[in-house]
């Protein structure tokens, strides 16, 4: 069912695309991305308002009345002229391809955020039909935005329930879409190389800005990570604005993606913004002839105020629906929980050398050394990836026929340097004021922070030496072919992970297999209300977090023992040991039975999960269990019955064993 | 006299047809190396018990045939020069694995690398399945598990198992993505340098 909603909401992503393409005379592949960004902050919207079952709904029927209306207004001739779009049928294509791989595979979240953050946001929004901002239960994750979920959710209406590849590949949709409107071109059925090359070119980007050590399974394309898709829609909102006939009609265009992008992370305001000021420069040093040199400035600042208005309003909407949604949110940075203002200046300040801290100079030596030293693409550091892209600008101003189209390539790679420089600024920031000392000092998840935007850049840029290349001399499309070989030769030199998303790597599964299996098994007797404290002998934190994400119930945290204080604190996931300091596991919490029941009530825990017993926990609970608890028995979810003597009653048993099948 | 020259779907349609006569030549010719393994002795079908392997931080575990891993880094290690396309190891797990690997050496190489690891795949209830896609090795890695503290009772491990033939000719996910892509975009490729640089003989 899933597959059969998501290829029916990409068949009418692509049909309102097609059809509004015919009515307006346009390459069809350049309207796939602002549709679906479309859709997607259309859901968020009904999602702040509380309609969002409606809005799954609504919104494949706009794009159906859409696609019927603009079809019947641009008649059988425009339709078929618009069907010659290279662009948008390798779009259809490479998603359907996608969507059935997946279908086959059924690959699962594997990385720690998918379960903590993304993944669970997007099971959340499928599960109860609304954003989970204010949802008291365990599956929260108010702290991502929306932006990846809404996606998910839009080519999920017409499934029961929620999937995981599904998401994947609704993701990977996204991705092909901005692919799509980079390699949208005028007239395209002549110049359909330039279109092909630059799809596969920029489908070939995740590739490239994937860093793995040797061995690694490979995420690209199999990923709910919000990173590439944020790059992505930043490079997919310049290519639209690029790639449309006017540049009034690419201002236009790239509103929606601008939208979805500010409600992808936090950082893809700062991205939103960017993008705007690139257009904007675009827009005062590439003016057609006609336009007088007096009316380039406010129209570039008219540009830049329209073009940020969408990122602002989404970023400010969601801020304050957070804020009346969940009144325990807060809009803090870091540790310190200073506001985004006083962060911002605060290292600005840094920045200019008033009162720079020691640790701030450091991280400054640090970025500066990173820049050059640390791989953030297949073929090289930071300076390498700015090198590469400058000469693709040049190459995409000799390619270019004479006029502003020669100056373009150059004004967005000005643009998108100086955007560059601001952002990297601007991490090191972050890294001083939102990161722990021993993290900054690794520059922890740099090439996740900035890959994405050097991702975004090679794809404006390929998108911009398409456009020279279609409509520039003979030889040009020649430059082309060679970058876009280049691009491929890299991937298929290094690019080549031990298993990639192509791969079928199941015995990877296993532990989240084998816990799915025990919980369905206890989510038959559970209900969201359900309060349950889960105790899994010798966890990392791995199953926990994963009965977290799986049951339909709200997991309570466990306590930890501070031991200078002589107090319970708060943790999260236990093993329970009878001393402080016991090797039994690495991490430990002590506790015996009293303890236990005193944090159930505390608590107002309905149930006890307990997924793996030891010695321990048989004789220090054993008594208090109808029925005696083993060593070594089946996981089993018991009620706990407060102010009883034997008060855990089995209610649920899991088959213990792998899941094998 | 000058040469027509081609259309972009005749272009288009040529890159398909080769792409598939390409996969078919692919396949019969790594169905001829197979073969000539098979036939001259070097490419055995093994089935190997778990004595018949060097064992490396697997302690026994409780019941006969039972080991737990000692650490997150357990492997079974055969020493043999064979040519491999395929090993499974049949195996019950008392907890799940994480992940399940093998690596392999090639004759005169002295480490196993990252670089030669293939992940496995589920085939079956306690089946798991390492596809080479056809290597001459001097020794074979399975780590078979990655966690550390899990028990597991290997069956036996074998190295190529019998397989139908027909299905050498079905493609991965892998083949799919080259097939079905990589000649719109060969022909693309040759499109735009056939524009550039016209050899077109007159």
């Amino acid at each position: 069912m899933a597959l059969f909603s998501g290829l029916l909401v990409l068949g009418l992503v692509c049909a309102l695309s097609l059809c509004a393409a015919a009515a307006l005379g346009w390459d069809a592949a350049l309207l796939p991305l602002p549709t679906l960004a479309a859709g997607a902050v259309l859901l968020s919207l009904c999602g702040c308002f509380g309609v969002l079952g409606a809005g799954a709904w609504a919104v494949p029927a706009l794009l159906l009345l859409g696609a019927v209306y603009s079809g019947v207004r641009a008649g059988a001739a425009a339709l078929q002229k618009a069907a010659c779009s290279p662009g948008l049928w390798l779009f259809a294509g490479a998603s359907a391809f996608f969507w059935v791989l997946f279908a086959v595979q059924r690959p699962m979240f594997t990385q720690w955020d998918e379960f903590t953050a993304w993944g669970a946001a997007a099971k959340l929004v499928k599960t109860m039909d609304a954003l989970y901002v204010a949802q008291p239960y365990s599956l929260t994750a108010s702290h991502s935005l929306p932006g990846s979920s809404m996606v998910c959710y839009l080519f999920a209406a017409f499934s029961p329930a929620f999937s995981e590849w599904a998401c994947f590949a609704a993701v990977d949709t996204l991705l092909l879409a901005c692919a799509a409107a980079a390699a949208a071109i005028a007239a395209p059925k002549a110049r359909w190389p330039q279109s092909v090359l630059v799809f596969g070119a920029a489908a070939l980007l995740p590739l490239l800005f994937q860093v793995l050590p040797a061995g690694a399974v490979g995420t690209a394309y199999r990923t709910l990570m919000a990173d590439m898709p944020m790059g992505f829609l930043f490079g997919g909102a310049l290519c639209a604005y690029f790639a449309a006939p006017a540049r009034r009609s690419g201002a236009v265009l790239a509103l929606a993606p601008l939208a979805l992008l500010a409600l992808y992370k936090d950082i893809a305001f700062a991205y939103s913004l960017i993008a705007a000021f690139v257009i904007a420069l675009d827009w005062l040093c590439c003016p057609p002839q006609k336009t007088k040199p007096s009316r380039a400035l406010p129209g570039a600042l008219g540009v830049f105020a329209l073009t940020a208005l969408p990122g602002l309003l989404a970023f400010l909407g969601w801020n304050a629906y957070v804020a009346a949604a969940d009144t325990a949110a807060a809009a803090g940075v870091g540790s310190a929980g200073l506001g985004y203002g006083a962060v911002l200046l605060g290292g600005v300040r840094q920045l200019l050398g008033i009162g720079r801290e020691e640790g701030f100079a450091r991280l400054m030596a640090l970025m500066a050394r990173a820049f050059f030293g640390r791989r953030v693409f297949l073929a090289g550091g930071g300076a390498a990836a700015v090198a590469l892209l400058a000469v693709m600008a040049a190459l995409g101003r000799a390619c270019a026929p004479k006029g502003a189209a020669r100056r373009r390539p150059l004004a967005a790679c000005a643009g998108l340097a100086v955007g560059f420089a601001a952002l990297y600024a601007f991490h090191l920031i972050l890294y001083h004021y939102n990161f722990a000392a021993s993290e900054a000092l690794v520059l922890k998840d740099y090439e996740r922070y900035l890959g994405p935007y050097y991702a975004g850049w090679a794809l404006t840029a390929f998108c911009l030496l398409g456009q020279g290349a279609a409509a520039g001399a003979k030889r040009a499309p020649a430059a082309l072919a060679a970058a876009a070989l280049a691009v491929a030769a890299c991937v298929a030199w290094r690019g080549i992970p031990a298993a990639g998303f192509w791969s079928d790597v199941s015995s990877l599964y296993t532990v989240r297999t084998d816990v799915q299996r025990r919980a369905a098994a206890m989510n038959a007797v559970l209900d969201w209300p359900d309060r349950v404290l889960v105790l899994s002998q010798g966890d990392d934190a791995t199953r926990w977090y994963y009965y977290k994400y799986e049951l339909t119930a709200t997991v309570v945290n466990g306590w930890a023992w501070d031991e200078a204080a002589g107090t319970c604190i708060d943790g999260d996931f236990m093993n329970l040991v009878p001393e402080a300091g016991s090797d039994m596991y690495t991490y430990t919490t002590r506790g015996d039975l009293a303890q236990l029941r005193a944090h159930m009530d505390a608590n107002a825990c309905a149930y006890l999960l307990i997924d793996r017993s030891d010695g321990y926990l048989a004789g220090e609970l054993g008594p208090a269990v109808a029925g005696g608890l083993g060593e070594a028995g089946p996981a089993a979810l018991y009620r706990y019955l407060p102010g009883q003597d034997v008060c855990f009653v089995p209610v649920a048993v899991a088959e213990s064993g792998v899941a094998t099948g | 006299m000058k040469r027509a020259a081609l259309r972009p779907a005749q272009r288009v349609a040529l890159c398909y047809m080769a792409a598939a006569a390409l996969w078919v030549l692919w396949c019969l010719v790594g169905s001829g190396i197979m073969l000539d393994h098979k036939l001259s002795g070097r490419m055995p079908t093994l089935t190997l018990a778990f004595e018949d392997l060097a064992a490396q931080s697997l302690v026994p575990y409780g019941e006969e045939g039972w080991y737990v891993s000692s650490d997150a880094d357990p492997h079974l290690t055969w020493q043999g020069e064979a040519y491999v396309e395929t090993v499974q190891l049949h195996a019950q797990y008392r907890l799940p694995p994480g992940g399940v690997a093998l690596y392999w050496r090639r004759p005169g190489q002295r480490d196993f690398t990252e670089k030669q690891k293939v992940y496995a795949r589920l085939t079956a209830p306690d089946e798991y399945t390492f596809t080479l896609g056809g290597e001459a090795v001097a020794a074979l890695r399975i780590d078979p598990d990655s966690l550390g503290g899990v028990p597991v009772r290997v069956q036996d491990v074998t190295v190529n198992p019998p397989r139908a033939w027909y299905l050498r000719f079905v493609p991965g996910g892998g083949a799919w993505v080259l097939l079905l892509f990589v000649p719109v975009f060969a022909a693309a490729v040759w499109q735009a340098l056939a524009a550039a640089l016209p050899l077109r003989r007159r």
